[in-house]
């Protein structure tokens, strides 16, 4: 026994670090950028007006980080027409060098998108494909080790010890699943919040720590829950694809999709069949340089032009050769890969013997009973020799035993008082409310897939007392463009509902989404949404204090709102919760100026560097109440 | 020795035996538990088929439902903007800068404004501007649900379209008619809107424009006029003066426009060892009078002839008027003012244009710095003349329109019978209003005018200092200014808003930015004018002055709370306890205790502390009206005071109609009435009067004061003395011993208020700023009878003996034994009649050794490490043992609940009224024991504010609602833990002490001893 608990523990330690290092890697690659992200999002984004080197439309972005600072690049690419607008001197200075092209906001880039594509404009090499091996997941791997290590308890589809893990990944992050296979207990005992909600909703069975996977291994167990079959059991059948088609889409994507849509109008008008329209001869002219087509007096360019406020952008860098190719691809229209899927794998549950997971609550069980028997034992042994009653009646003799008799009805009524307690306690606590919104907004596509900052739409929570429901408007600043569903389904919704959905916002504000422009006139109705987080009147909280001052993430209260489609309460939001807060939370006197004079003393007074918000007076009634 | 006096709050205390002192000094909640009111019906009781079993079933069963009904939460619909303005981030303030003109008071201000609703007014300081009561309270009159929502036609809605047309085409039958138009307004001090009624001139002719004063001010106007050659308002610069004299002018409350009390508070508070000496000879107890010196009370009519005698002294000119009981103490005034030469001042508020223009004369010859005779200011316009005039031409015939703006006369008028008669003979009547009221209801076209917070406009509050005012909401009904009307009625297409700038633009500002005056609020405009005065035959003044006298003479009077009675129906104002009798919700004729005597009328205390009061009959000029009397000392002889205001019926919530209609005794806008008969009546008049409320319970010392020779030349332990206590059987200062151990309290903020009693002048703006800011609910007369009412911060006024102090302390001390003290008492009495005055702003002391704290079962008051005594409302569970155990009786218990209840109807019982209260503040339940918190929501958002931008918090940056509205510099707030702030100093001065210092409750609110100056000359 001693061997083994010294081993878990050792187990532990080293898991421990081994995942404190993988978080401290991860986190070091994020801080660096993946200039592989950052040149498909550059070629997809940033490509339509600018090079790498040269000037194109915009200037060149070739070792742009060396003469401007990260920080401003972010809000400069999330937000430019913004920051001009704020009056930030060095965007107005940008703008005005390059002839008052406005640069179009990318708000739908996150930060480490922006990362990723200032570390291609480095023009640094990609790394060797390592990460992009990592990724490249060995199904048949994984399936091998989940039968051998995870099959005991946990099936794909359908609870056996443990959940259901098939689309676990959907539902978890990846390095919180790494860690929580590796070690659970101490996953658990580190006061992770998501781990000790696991626990509990598994009826508190632990899970034993798996110590002897590599990240790899559990990346290919992870791979195979997700439902994904090993690569030699199915096989793509793709059409003939022509390779002039492909560099077609290559070029529009990077040159034409910030302002064109294939179908539907967009900034420009709908491309797809352009050749049947116009003849290709103008159109390659068009393409090149409209404006010198327009100057040489050609009647078609100029009626065009004039449609028009808006001007399109030159591509003189297109040779003749792309032209040809982009046009093809305009005639032929997106080339949808036909995935042909033979069935092979055998959906076959293997059942080893038990986890050794189930023996401490069996030895706990027995070891109680046995206690309980030997109290037993004790009272009525003595009876047995006072001969009072008959030996064989054992049962009889449990029953009518006064202690146990005394034993019973304490632990019934501390039993009844404590249920009754935990009843009342829950009374009003709303967490998991998800009440039904009016719009079926989902945050995992807007946060999670599109990763949109949270303060994009919630921008008062840095300045307010609320986090601020977005306003229409805001809704409209991507809606302008977005005007149907393209992602992954979700919640059984089918597409054509969810594009409704999104209609519902143009019904609010008046919207033409074939027009592209404001109704005139249209009598706007504001949507009710329903408030998901409440909390008494009595209560003063302010976001501000915690999002600017304190620094908070939203989802430290909020939890994981980039995996929730229908947005529901985490946090139970009771006083507990918030004082549990309050009491561990230490408080960075050194940062913030407010507290220069204040640190000094208590560094005087107590000789600390950081106290914690209960110390600064963060427990006081008043301080929430009034 | 000076500040061991006697004092008392009201009459009744003083009385040997008064068993309802005696109670009340007992019991801290007058009124019990009703228990009688179902417990003491035995027979229905008896009869009832319920018993005991069977209620506490039901009550078992309510309790279970109850509880279970509770667990389901309410939907709560959270509604964004579909297009958010870029200004307004939800739950964030923002604050403009705009002026309040509403014809009586006039006011720079910065408005609060919450998800585009104004919720708080605050006195634009940067303007120098100042608020009173009324100014704080204006924004709530926003919110009136009984205010006119539609334009009207002799009752019926209209269009503004068919107004607009009917209207301009009578206006041209009139001008055919050559009829002339009259625009009658209240004081109008807007350059633009007077451009607009010239307009009107040009375009219809014969236009004529009548200034009206519910209140009037037109004899003063018309002296300065005779003198200076301008129909203004003199200013006066009372922080000058050494010696002000005062005759019968309540300066700290209406007279001409109010405000002086920032200059008199200035020169009030001891510097360098001096401070001014004021007297004041009045005959009504008015707030000017309670903080004077030497108060010297006589009859109206008498007041005139101290002011002739008083010119005749300093001139040295023949005496020709005797002052029978004043004439030694006229003398002596004037010889104060000789020694104070060119520092002295004289004013007077006898509405009499020879009164007034000898007041100018007499300052003239004193060379008077005090007075500004440039700056004046345009605050009363009024012409009691041409009102006249206009009455008698719309009976003759001679007027074919009136229109009529921001004006009640049907109301305010004493003949306003003979006014509504000739609305009747005119083609067009027209009156623009915000509220429903009496002349709404009489015109032919009411036309719903929207609130000063919701319109444009400018106004010159005083010569050269231009203010602007700007909407802080969208219009809430369907209103429409006077100026736009105007500018359709003339053919002008363009908004008042565009006409506004364009002639700021081209006339006053002079190329500076439009958006920095709006953004100020004020523009002033320099100027170097001398003005000189005209020759005035002062011996003919002296030959035309009059006196008329009787047996009992009237002085009428505003109240601080409701002024000219514009704002009757806003609740604040009702419940707001005037500072000098403490009576909310009413008026009444106050009488010397002498006079009621004689005429046997008394008021009396009920059973439960409240005061009742015997009718009277009083025929003034032929007008009689019942009313009810409340003896006030400090009255002259012979005088009675009513206050102007009250007494409103149209408009107004059942509630709001309460009092008498003063101004139908006001003949001839004269504010002296003689010829006064009383006649007692039948019945009784019940009081809402706080002055026996919480009183001290016997622990004296409360109030310290002395003169301004102890001040100066003795030690401040003599006057400001430590009470001893004994410890191991000595003597030892109260302050030097602790029950408890003391915190540290020296890192972080320690918040500290510091009172002045001499700078507060009791106008009691602060009592309604609290009011605002916290959302304290409005009670109620009935409520108010019973003690109950909620205002957090109270300006409790003593009154004690006047004359010396070492008198009363002989007094006081030989009083020992029954015999002694039926004499003391007996001999204190007798000052009653004329005593001097205190006031003493209380709220909850938030001390550091808190009573309230160490009894509270649940722990529900606590103290938190800045200094505030903090109230966590959800944990309080109502036992009152706080407020039993508070020395200061500052905590407010919540018998109803007051929102939502239709049983209190004011303004948290309608949708509208409630949208100012204040976000940032719970509204509490029944139940529940409230108090002051410090303002604890400012302070936290100054810090916030704060820490958001990464800086330590400026110098003064805290404030509290009442130290924000005080515009005396008496209430001072601040972090005695950051040096620079102006309260660390006041905390160390030789003047601070704490109440009740013997408690040893060491409160954070620190009081400064009040001094007078007994100098005689």
């Amino acid at each position: 026994m001693k061997s083994v608990k010294q081993h878990s523990q050792m187990s532990r330690l080293i898991v421990g670090s081994l995942a404190l290092i993988l978080f401290f890697s991860i986190n070091l690659v994020a801080q660096e950028g993946n200039p592989v992200n950052g040149e498909k999002l550059f070629k997809s984004t940033c490509a339509a007006c600018h090079k790498l080197e040269g000037k194109l439309l915009g200037p060149a972005l070739k070792g742009i980080t060396e003469i401007r600072e990260q920080k401003w690049l972010i809000s400069w690419i999330k937000d430019s027409p913004g920051m001009i607008k704020s009056g930030d001197k060095l965007a107005i200075q940008v703008f005005e060098e390059n002839n008052k092209l406005p640069m179009i906001a990318n708000p739908q880039l996150s930060d480490q998108d922006i990362i990723d594509i200032l570390a291609y404009t480095k023009g640094e090499p990609a790394p060797v494909k390592e990460v992009s091996s990592v990724q490249e997941n060995d199904v048949a791997n994984g399936e091998k080790l989940f039968k051998s290590t995870c099959a005991a308890c946990h099936k794909l589809e359908g609870k056996l010890l443990g959940p259901a893990l098939k689309g676990i990944t959907e539902k978890r992050e990846k390095d919180w699943l790494i860690s929580w296979i590796k070690d659970s207990p101490a996953l658990i005992k580190s006061g992770d919040k998501l781990a000790n909600e696991v626990f509990k909703e598994n009826f508190m069975l632990p899970m034993p720590p798996n110590a002897h996977l590599s990240d790899k291994d559990i990346t290919d167990i992870l791979a195979y829950t997700s439902g994904e079959k090993a690569a030699a059991a199915g096989d793509v059948v793709s059409q003939e694809v022509d390779p002039a088609v492909k560099n077609g889409e290559q070029i529009f994507k990077t040159n034409c999709a910030a302002c064109h849509k294939l179908e539907g109008k967009l900034i420009g008008p709908e491309l797809y069949k352009i050749g049947d329209k116009r003849d290709p001869e103008w159109l390659k002219a068009w393409i090149l340089d409209n404006n010198a087509l327009v100057a040489s007096g050609d009647k078609l360019a100029k009626e065009v032009a004039d449609s028009t406020p808006l001007v399109m952008t030159p591509f003189p860098h297109l040779s003749d050769q792309d032209l040809d190719d982009l046009l093809k691809y305009l005639a032929v229209g997106d080339v949808k890969e036909v995935v042909a899927l033979t069935a092979t794998s055998k959906d076959e549950e293997i059942f080893n013997e038990p986890g050794f997971g189930v023996l401490p609550t069996l030895a706990l069980t027995i070891l109680a009973f046995i206690l309980l028997s030997l109290i037993i034992a004790a009272t009525t042994n003595k009876k047995v020799e006072e001969g009072e009653e008959a030996t064989g009646s054992m049962l009889k003799s449990i029953i009518f035993n006064p202690f146990v008799r005394f034993l019973l009805i304490i632990f019934l009524l501390l039993g009844g008082t404590w249920f009754l307690f935990g009843w009342l306690m829950q009374i009003d606590v709303n967490e998991g409310y998800q009440p039904i919104q009016p719009i079926a907004f989902s945050h995992a596509v807007h946060a999670g897939d599109n990763k949109i900052d949270c303060q994009y739409c919630h921008s008062s929570a840095k300045n307010s007392k609320t986090s601020g429901i977005p306003s229409v408007n805001v809704c409209m600043n991507c809606h302008k463009t977005i005007s149907e569903y393209k992602g992954e389904l979700f919640d059984g919704h089918s597409k054509e509902n969810l594009d409704k959905e999104i209609q519902k916002i143009y019904d609010a504000v008046g919207w033409d989404k074939n027009e592209m422009k404001y109704i005139e006139d249209y009598e706007q109705k504001p949507v009710e949404w329903v408030r998901v987080h409440n909390l008494a009147d009595f209560v003063y909280y302010n976001h501000s204090q915690h999002v600017t001052v304190a620094g908070l993430d939203c989802k430290t209260c909020h939890g994981p709102v980039e995996t929730m489609h229908e947005m529901k309460q985490f946090s139970p939001l009771t006083m507990s919760w918030c004082i549990d807060c309050h009491r561990t939370t230490q408080v960075d006197l050194t940062q913030n100026g407010y507290y220069k004079n204040i640190h000094d003393q208590l560094a005087n007074k107590y000789g600390v560097e950081k106290v914690t918000a209960a110390q600064m007076g963060g427990l006081e009634c008043a301080k929430c109440h009034y | 020795m000076a500040s061991n006096k006697k004092y008392w709050k009201s009459v009744e205390e003083l009385k040997e035996n008064s068993s309802i002192v005696d109670t009340l000094k007992n019991n801290e909640f007058v009124e019990e538990i009703p228990t009688d009111e179902f417990l003491g019906n035995k027979e229905s009781l008896e009869t009832s088929s319920t018993t005991r079993r069977d209620f506490l079933k039901y009550v078992g069963f309510t309790t279970a439902a109850a509880s279970l009904a509770s667990c389901e939460g309410p939907l709560v619909k959270s509604i964004p903007y579909i297009i958010k303005p870029n200004d307004i981030t939800p739950g964030v303030a923002e604050y403009y800068a705009t002026t309040m003109a509403d014809g009586f008071d006039f006011a720079n201000i910065l408005v609060k404004v919450r998800e585009g609703r104004p919720i708080k007014i605050e006195p634009n300081k940067e303007a120098n501007g100042s608020t009173n009561a009324r100014v704080q309270a204006s924004v709530l009159s926003l919110y009136d649900s009984l205010r006119l929502k539609e334009p009207k036609a002799n009752g019926k809605a209209i269009s503004w379209v068919d107004a607009d047309s009917q209207i301009i085409s009578k206006l041209n039958e009139v001008k055919e008619a050559g009829l002339s138009i009259a625009v009658l307004t209240g004081t109008c001090a807007s350059p633009s809107t007077k451009k607009l009624i010239n307009n009107l001139n040009d375009t219809y002719g014969n236009v004529n424009h009548v200034v009206y004063d519910a209140v009037s001010e037109s004899a003063a106007l018309d002296a300065f006029e005779t003198m200076y050659g301008t129909r203004v308002l003199p200013d006066y610069h009372l922080e000058k003066a050494e010696v002000i004299v005062s005759i019968g002018a309540d300066f700290l409350g209406d007279w001409q426009g109010g405000g002086f009390e920032v200059g008199y508070s200035k020169g009030r508070v001891p510097q360098n060892g001096k401070m001014s000496r004021h007297i004041q000879i009045e005959s009504n107890m008015t707030l000017t009078g309670a903080n004077a010196d030497k108060r010297l009370m006589v009859k109206p009519s008498e007041q005139l002839k101290a002011l002739a005698r008083l010119y005749a002294t300093l001139t040295g000119g023949a005496v020709t008027m005797e002052v029978t009981p004043l004439t030694e103490t006229v003398s002596n005034a004037a010889k104060q003012l000789i020694a104070a030469g060119s520092k002295a001042v004289v004013v007077t508020g006898i509405q009499n244009k020879n009164a007034q223009l000898l007041a100018l004369a007499i300052n003239k010859v004193l060379n008077s710095e005090v007075i500004d005779v440039v700056a004046t200011k345009n605050v009363r316009k009024g012409s009691d003349a041409s009102v006249a005039k206009l009455i008698s031409d719309m009976n003759n015939g001679a007027i074919g329109a009136v229109i009529i703006n921001n004006s009640n006369p049907v109301y305010s008028l004493p003949n306003s019978a003979e006014f509504v008669e000739g609305l009747k003979k005119v083609k067009l009547s027209v009156a623009f209003s915000i509220q429903d009221n009496e002349t709404a209801n009489a015109v032919q076209y009411t036309l719903a005018s929207p609130h000063y917070l919701e319109s444009w406009g400018d106004v010159v509050i005083k010569k050269g200092q231009y203010s602007l005012i700007q909407p802080t909401i969208s219009p809430l009904f369907n209103t429409r200014q006077f100026q736009e009307a105007l500018l359709t009625w003339t053919g002008n297409t363009s908004s008042y808003y565009d006409f506004l700038k364009e002639s700021w633009d081209t006339e006053i500002l002079n190329g500076t930015s439009w958006n920095q005056a709006l953004h100020d609020g004020i523009f002033i405009v320099e100027s170097n004018e001398e003005i000189s005065s005209l020759e005035v035959d002062i011996n003919a003044v002296l030959g035309a002055l009059k006196v008329e006298s009787s047996d009992f003479e009237l002085a009428l009077y505003t109240k601080t709370g409701m002024g000219d009675g514009q704002m009757a129906n806003n609740p604040w104002l009702q419940e707001f306890p005037d500072p000098i009798t403490r009576t909310s919700w009413d008026n009444y004729l106050t009488i010397s205790k002498a006079d009621a005597e004689k005429l046997g009328v008394t008021n009396y205390h009920v059973a439960n502390g409240a005061l009742n009061g015997s009718l009277v009959e009083m025929t003034v000029n032929g007008v009689s009206g019942v009313l009810p009397i409340l003896i006030q000392p400090g009255q002259a002889k012979g005088s009675l005071g009513l206050a102007l205001g009250y007494g409103r019926k149209q408009g107004l919530k059942q509630e709001m109609q309460t009092g008498i209609n003063g101004y139908r005794f006001y003949k001839d806008f004269n504010n002296f009435q003689s010829n006064v008969t009383l006649k007692v009546v039948a019945g009784e008049h019940e009081f809402a009067c706080v002055q026996l409320q919480n009183t001290l319970m016997g622990r004296g010392d409360i109030i310290k004061e002395t003169t301004i020779e102890d001040y100066n030349n003795v030690d401040s332990k003599e006057w400001n003395k430590v009470p001893m206590v004994s410890l191991d059987h000595n003597e030892v200062e109260a302050t030097t011993v602790d029950l408890w151990d003391s915190f540290d309290r020296s890192i972080g903020h320690h918040f500290n208020l510091s009172i002045d009693l001499n700078a507060c002048t009791g106008c009691g703006a602060c009592v309604i700023a609290c009011h605002a800011e916290n959302n304290v609910p409005v009670v109620g007369k009935e409520e108010i009878r019973k003690s109950r009412d909620m205002h957090w911060l109270r300006i409790d006024r003593y009154y004690s003996h006047e004359e010396d102090f070492a008198g009363d302390n002989e007094l006081k001390d030989n009083g020992k034994g029954a015999l002694g003290f039926k004499i003391a008492m007996d001999a204190l009495e007798h000052p009653s009649e004329n005593p001097s005055v205190a006031f003493q702003p209380v709220m909850c002391q938030h001390c550091n050794h808190a009573p309230c704290e160490t009894v509270c079962p649940v722990a529900a008051t606590s103290h938190g490490r800045q200094g505030q005594n903090q109230m966590a409302y959800n944990r309080c569970i109502g036992t009152r043992y706080c407020a039993n155990n508070c020395p200061y009786k500052v905590r407010r218990f919540n018998w109803f609940n007051y929102p939502n209840n239709s049983e209190f109807d004011y303004n948290m019982n309608d949708d509208l009224g409630k949208m100012v209260l204040n976000p940032d503040v719970v509204v509490r339940s029944r139940g529940v024991m409230e108090k002051c918190s410090m303002c604890i929501q400012m302070t936290q958002a100054a810090i916030l504010k704060a820490k958001k931008e990464g800086r330590p918090v400026n110098t003064n940056e805290f404030e509290t609602a009442c130290s924000n509205a005080c515009s005396t510099g008496a209430m001072v707030f601040g972090d005695i833990n950051h040096k620079e702030d102006t309260v660390t100093s006041l905390v160390e001065d030789k003047r601070a002490y704490h109440l009740l210092e013997h408690v040893g409750t060491k409160p954070n609110v620190v009081y400064h001893v009040k001094v007078r100056n007994t100098q005689e000359a």
